[in-house]
């Protein structure tokens, strides 16, 4: 007997019946979606959740998920015991859980959804919203001129200044290699040697390593760093906030996150009708007041004020620096990357 | 036969709860770790390719080296304060542990961010430092091994402190005065007689920290350099975003075993039982010959002391040198109180963004939290949840301390490894284990869950603090009840309860804490339905540091104190 | 040197079968043994304590007496043998339910408790109204001339206090047995004599049964109906104080009660062959082989006589009514003897002579 089977005659004889009575009582009246938390939920509900139950009448609950749900995904399909029926998920999450058979079909064609774009839709998730690794410089910190590239990060002796990288090598690799000088467009797949011989010209200095985009936001608030690659959302706040702060789209990689249904779910369906409700780009638009993230239905530029249109990564001005961070690359590498960057950090 | 036993039936209810909620999912979990990926057939691959990749073995030894750095900080620091505490008259000695306890009330993620905020380059530290032209550059503290331990030292101190000071106190006030006036100068009489009889007190605060040190990951990740990577963080990394669950339970299992050697070297050295302030009652295999060597380098180490100590005096003047321990104290007390009394003023802050000191004030931020029915709805879960995480893990923690006191069992050793074990797992795989067996149960996303788990991690501590309160408990009055007619039962209400009190209370405030501070089964178990108040923090922490953060630690720094304040005037004995 | 407990080997009764022997015996202990790993704790001994009774268990630290009374009151259960209160066996039976009482000798008053409530503490756990817990509690702090300090706690007390609280703790619900372990232990000499007869008197008074252990042999003289002495985990020698001071069956009793002059030798016809010379056996003596003649100080006298030892002064002890006068005989074997008042006591290091009277020597067996 399995691993999977074992736990599901557990899952059998363990539930009690009137429980699983109750949860598929409640299907018709309202679904548990995840999504990032934070001014996400604030954004979200404005833009989806109130929306939705006007319109349809089943409440929408929303819950924080932490940032790479796949262990929480796993267990609730594994124990079908579904606590939430539509998730936010990165591109990385998706792949390990459509490969792991964890996803439910959302049921959305292409022409269900005109003015999506093409990567953000797939039979079993569909992206809302763009986020960017780009490179936030303080303007303040720096003596002489500002950054423009990724090479210019690199070069510590026209542009002096504590820089902090992510101790992770997604992003931190493209960012290596591109620093080196490989085209944009040909990045991937990426050549490891070249990259780790990147890195170890610029790691003596990196005066910080960082892990949370919390903390990357708090260095460059306090002026801990002067230059550092983070995700434009992080640093929008910053500038919002009146700190000296530039975002530099040059050389951007831009990713997707977006709705999953794991599979399974007794409310797939209502989750399905919500799903395809966020795509709508009147209401993709609305949570761009709030949250500097991209909406990946581009007609929602139609409404969005210029002014905040620029700052978003999707904007045609923006989207055209960056390029898409090649997630079957990374799904097929990701192990053996992370085992490698991790024993060279330590190096 | 079941009167023999009797005692040791306590036990059982201990034994079965952590059998129920804790060996048979954590075993079930780990057990992945010798299965293929897909098939589920017998594997030893994932062990193969994590020892086989060198970086695993390396973080491991980080993991140590870093747990070893932060138990001598942590003992170096907290030895002098227990020391210095426990020579205090009890009822000043009471409010000044209160103080140790300081830092456990503000949420760890907040701490951490205080320590980053006090030490960065425009840190309060650096710009005091520069200020009086103490140095000329930014000190650079964060980003290195001297942040991780600043951050750590500061988390494990107060259970340090805790550990050694029951030792400390129950040692004989008339034995330095006898060494006296057998001779033995202030030297020699401290580290002769105080220090070799409170050893037992920091043998235990050492593994107890030791063990727990194993298990960060969020400190080092924020505080650290490059190199400061504790293999927790790769097991989380291996759950999470490689899904990886079998390597994730063999980097699981190679900590579980390298801790359990490190319990088993402390065996063979100590006992076990040590862990709770108890003298070690049979000698063991090369515990001579250590002695003999301890002895020596005592001896070495109080006549250096004692040479040491009177040119000093003649220096400085025998007034001064009486300053020192408590000015060492109150240092240390100082460097407990810090993040909090950096925090406290940030949440008063009219800024969007946590900074020290605050560019103005105002109360926007308590607007935000007490207009908050999720703040609001998370602080109240939080309190309810550690107060009934407190009561079961209490209970469960004092019926086991009590039975291992009052029965010879062969099973002692075994009975106190299983107690310490949940403490030892890493959190991450006792958080997942616990949510497959609470989907199996219907307890996900339930306040019943959480207790649950949250007892399983609280039941270490309130074990041990139970083991060493019970060890000074006079058997005889027990005795005495039941000579006098007093059922089993009755003498537990009427008399073991009462006079434990005290016990009772430290050993409920730490499954509080350890309830009140948890992120890891709360982000599992809680499955964002019920959401404590850590998690929510984490949450709202996800795009940017809110003062919020600060405001709430503001608030539940007044509501624990009143209620530290409470427990201490229940804690002392009437009459 | 040890004989046999007499009812040794007896038939046991069967269990809860009344006893048939005796309507005054209290407590019967049949054949109970205890053993601690490797450590024999008590061998199989048996015991009989009549109602009302005050048997005093004397004997040194380790002889077995607190294993013994343990076992009486429940906290160990014994590996052997059986006991029976009023006739009924209780060997098994829980603590709470034997209606033993015992004085602790640390007292183990309840710290928690007021002393009126650690007195009604035995009467509560028995559920009696309040009102009657008032009334019994008062009367019996009045007993032990306390009925003033109900109200504070045992740490505001002084020690005889404290015992005294514990007494009354103990007699407040008069209980079939009071078992007192070494009470007196941690009090001064004077106070001790005060609540040895304190003791006694409220042994008259209510009529209990109790059983003292201490190994204070004075204050076994002093208290005991009977005395039970003990030694390496058996019991000696039982008998009342007179006949186990007077009459000591073995060379230990007679060296643990009082001091004694031993002189140990062999038995040949009816004299002892010792290395200090041949005496003469008292009469009715019945050990053969190697014995010892013990001589009570009061009966030695300087000067010659039939049975005459000689030896070197040591020491001169002053004791107010009496002075005594300790001398080692020739292989160093110590002799005591009592000079009455108004003697003037031989220099030290002078040699004396000391005789006795056949008839007042005991001889036991070796």
């Amino acid at each position: 007997m399995d691993r999977r089977t074992f736990l599901r005659a557990g899952t059998l004889g363990l539930a009690a019946p009137a429980l699983i009575a109750e949860r598929s009582q409640a299907q018709t009246r309202s679904i548990t979606v995840a999504d990032p938390g934070g001014p996400f939920g604030e954004a979200f509900g404005k833009a989806f959740y109130r929306p939705f139950e006007q319109a349809t009448g089943i409440r929408v609950v929303n819950v924080a998920r932490p940032a790479e749900p796949t262990a929480q995904f796993r267990a609730m399909v594994e124990t079908k015991s579904y606590t939430w029926d539509c998730c936010i998920l990165t591109l990385s999450a998706r792949d390990i859980m459509v490969k792991q058979n964890l996803l439910e079909p959302i049921g959305l064609k292409p022409e269900d959804a005109p003015g999506m774009m093409p990567e953000a839709l797939t039979p079993f998730w569909m992206g809302t919203d763009v986020y960017a690794t780009i490179l936030a410089v303080r303007t303040d910190k720096l003596g002489g001129p500002a950054p423009e590239s990724w090479a210019d990060l690199w070069n510590v002796a026209k542009f002096p200044g504590r820089r902090s990288l992510r101790k992770d090598p997604i992003d931190t690799l493209e960012e290596a290699l591109l620093a080196d000088g490989v085209p944009l467009a040909d990045l991937y797949p990426l050549d490891l040697d070249r990259a780790f011989r990147s890195l170890d010209k610029i790691k003596p200095h990196v005066a910080a390593w960082w892990t949370g985009g919390a903390q990357a936001t708090q260095m460059l608030q306090s002026g801990e760093v002067a230059m550092i690659p983070t995700w434009n959302g992080r640093v929008q706040p910053v500038i919002d906030a009146g700190g000296p702060v530039k975002i530099v789209w040059n050389q951007g990689l831009y990713s997707i996150e977006g709705w999953s249904i794991p599979r399974g779910s007794p409310r797939a369906d209502a989750a399905r009708q919500f799903i395809r409700f966020c795509s709508e780009p009147a209401r993709q638009a609305v949570y761009t007041e709030g949250l500097s993230y991209g909406p990946t239905n581009l007609k929602a530029y139609d409404t969005i004020p210029e002014a905040r249109a620029k700052l978003l990564p999707t904007h045609p001005e923006n989207l055209k620096l960056m390029r898409l961070a090649n997630e079957e690359w990374w799904s097929a590498n990701r192990a053996a990357a992370a085992e490698r960057f991790n024993a060279w950090v330590l190096r | 036969m079941t009167r023999r036993l009797g005692p040791a039936l306590y036990a059982v209810p201990g034994i079965a709860f952590l059998a129920v909620f804790f060996l048979y999912p954590v075993l079930r979990l780990l057990a992945l770790s010798l299965q293929a990926e897909g098939t589920g057939e017998f594997t030893l691959g994932h062990y193969q390719h994590a020892l086989g990749t060198e970086v695993y073995l390396r973080v491991l030894g980080i993991t140590f080296t870093i747990a070893a750095e932060t138990t001598l900080g942590a003992l170096l620091l907290g030895y002098p304060l227990a020391h210095w505490l426990a020579r205090l008259p009890e009822a000043r000695r009471g409010w000044l542990v209160m103080l140790v306890m300081i830092p456990f009330w503000t949420s760890y993620l907040v701490k951490t961010f205080a320590w980053m905020i006090t030490l960065d380059q425009n840190g309060v530290m650096n710009r005091m430092l520069l200020a009086t032209g103490a140095v000329d550059t930014p000190l650079e503290v964060l980003h290195g091994r001297i942040g991780v331990m600043i951050g750590m030292v500061h988390a494990m101190l107060p259970l340090a402190v805790l550990t050694m000071l029951p030792v400390m106190v129950a040692v004989d006030r008339q034995l330095p005065r006898a060494a006296g006036t057998l001779g033995a100068p202030p030297g020699q009489v401290f580290w002769r007689v105080q220090f070799h009889l409170s050893l037992p007190g920091l043998a235990a605060a050492g593994l107890l920290v030791f063990i727990t040190s194993l298990g960060f990951f969020i400190t080092p990740a924020l505080l650290g350099g490059p190199r400061d990577t504790m293999l927790a963080q790769l097991v989380i990394s291996q759950v999470q975003e490689m899904m990886n669950w079998g390597l994730a339970g063999a980097l699981a299992v190679m900590m579980l075993a390298a801790a359990l050697v490190t319990c088993w070297v402390y065996d063979r050295l100590f006992g076990l039982s040590t862990v709770s302030g108890q003298a070690s009652a049979k000698p063991r295999r090369g515990q001579a010959a250590l002695r003999t060597a301890g002895l020596s380098i005592l001896s070495a180490v109080a006549a250096a002391h004692v040479a040491l100590g009177s040119a000093m005096a003649r220096l400085v003047g025998r007034r001064v040198l009486g300053w020192l321990l408590p000015a060492y104290a109150a240092l240390v007390l100082l460097f407990l109180g810090a993040p909090t009394l950096v925090v406290v003023p940030m949440g008063f802050t009219d800024s969007s963004f946590l900074g020290f000191p605050p560019p103005g004030y105002s109360l926007r931020w308590f607007e935000v939290y007490f207009g908050s029915p999720l703040w609001l709805g998370a602080t109240l879960r939080s309190f309810i949840v550690a107060f009934g995480t407190a009561c079961l893990a209490t209970l469960l923690g004092g019926l086991a301390a009590l039975a291992l006191a009052r029965s010879q069992s062969r099973w002692q050793g075994a009975i106190f490894a299983l107690f310490l074990a949940p403490m030892i797992v890493p959190r991450i795989v006792v958080a997942l284990a616990l949510f497959y067996l609470f989907a199996q149960l219907g307890l996900v996303a339930t306040e019943a869950g959480l207790v649950l788990g949250h007892a399983v991690l609280a039941l270490p501590f309130t074990f041990v603090t139970m083991a060493a309160v019970l060890k000074g408990y006079d058997w005889r009055l027990d005795q005495a009840a039941a000579t006098l007619g007093a059922t089993r039962f009755r003498i537990l209400t009427q008399v073991t309860v009462p006079l434990l009190k005290g016990g009772l209370v430290a050993a409920f405030l730490f499954a509080f804490i350890t309830s009140f501070d948890d992120l890891t089964v709360a982000l599992f178990v809680s499955g964002g339905v019920t959401t404590t108040l850590p998690k929510q923090m984490w949450d709202d922490m996800i795009l940017q540091l809110n003062p919020t953060l600060a405001a709430v630690s503001v608030v539940v720094f007044v509501l624990v104190t009143a209620l530290l304040v409470t427990a201490e005037r229940l804690r002392k004995p009437k009459g | 040197m040890e004989r046999q407990p007499r009812r040794r080997g007896r038939t046991l009764q069967r269990l809860g079968a009344p006893l048939s022997s005796g309507a005054g015996v209290k407590l019967r202990i049949d054949g109970i043994a205890k053993r601690y790993g490797p450590v024999v704790a008590l061998e199989p001994l048996s015991l009989e304590v009549r109602s009302g009774e005050l048997l005093t268990i004397l004997g040194p630290s380790g002889s077995g007496k607190t294993t013994l009374l343990q076992v009486i009151c429940g906290l160990v259960e014994p590996d052997a043998g059986r006991l029976f209160i009023d006739g009924h066996d209780r060997t098994v039976m829980p603590v709470h339910q034997r209606e033993i009482g015992l004085v602790f000798q640390n007292y183990a008053l309840f710290p928690h408790l007021t002393v009126a409530e650690n007195v009604g503490f035995p009467l509560k756990m028995r559920g009696r109204p309040a009102g009657e817990i008032r009334d019994r509690v008062a009367t019996a702090l009045t007993m032990v001339q306390l009925g003033h300090l109900g109200g504070r706690f045992p740490r505001e007390l002084s020690g005889g206090q404290q015992q005294r609280v514990a007494l009354a703790r103990c007699f407040v619900y008069q209980p079939a047995i009071i078992l007192m372990d070494e009470p007196l232990g941690a009090l001064d000499r004077q106070l001790r004599e005060h609540m040895q007869i304190e003791i006694k008197r409220l042994h008259r008074e209510t009529g209990a049964t109790i059983i003292y252990v201490t190994h204070d042999q004075e204050e076994a003289l002093a208290l005991s109906d009977r005395i039970c002495l003990m030694n390496h985990a058996r019991i000696e020698q039982v008998g009342t104080p007179q006949e186990i001071y007077e009459h000591p069956r073995t060379a230990f009793t007679a060296g643990f009660i009082g001091t004694s002059t031993l002189l140990r030798g062999q038995v040949e016809g009816d004299a002892l062959a010792t290395p200090h010379g041949r005496f003469a056996l008292p009469p009715g003596s019945t050990a053969t082989g190697a014995a010892a003649l013990v001589i009570r100080p009061e009966h030695l006298r300087l000067g010659p006589g039939p049975n005459a030892i000689r030896g070197v002064v040591a020491e001169t002890v002053y004791a107010g009514a009496e002075t005594r006068l300790l001398f080692d005989l020739a292989d160093g074997t110590g002799a005591a003897l009592r000079l009455p008042t108004g003697t003037t006591p031989p220099e030290i290091g002078t040699e004396v002579e000391a005789h006795w009277t056949t008839e007042t020597a005991v001889l036991v067996p070796l």
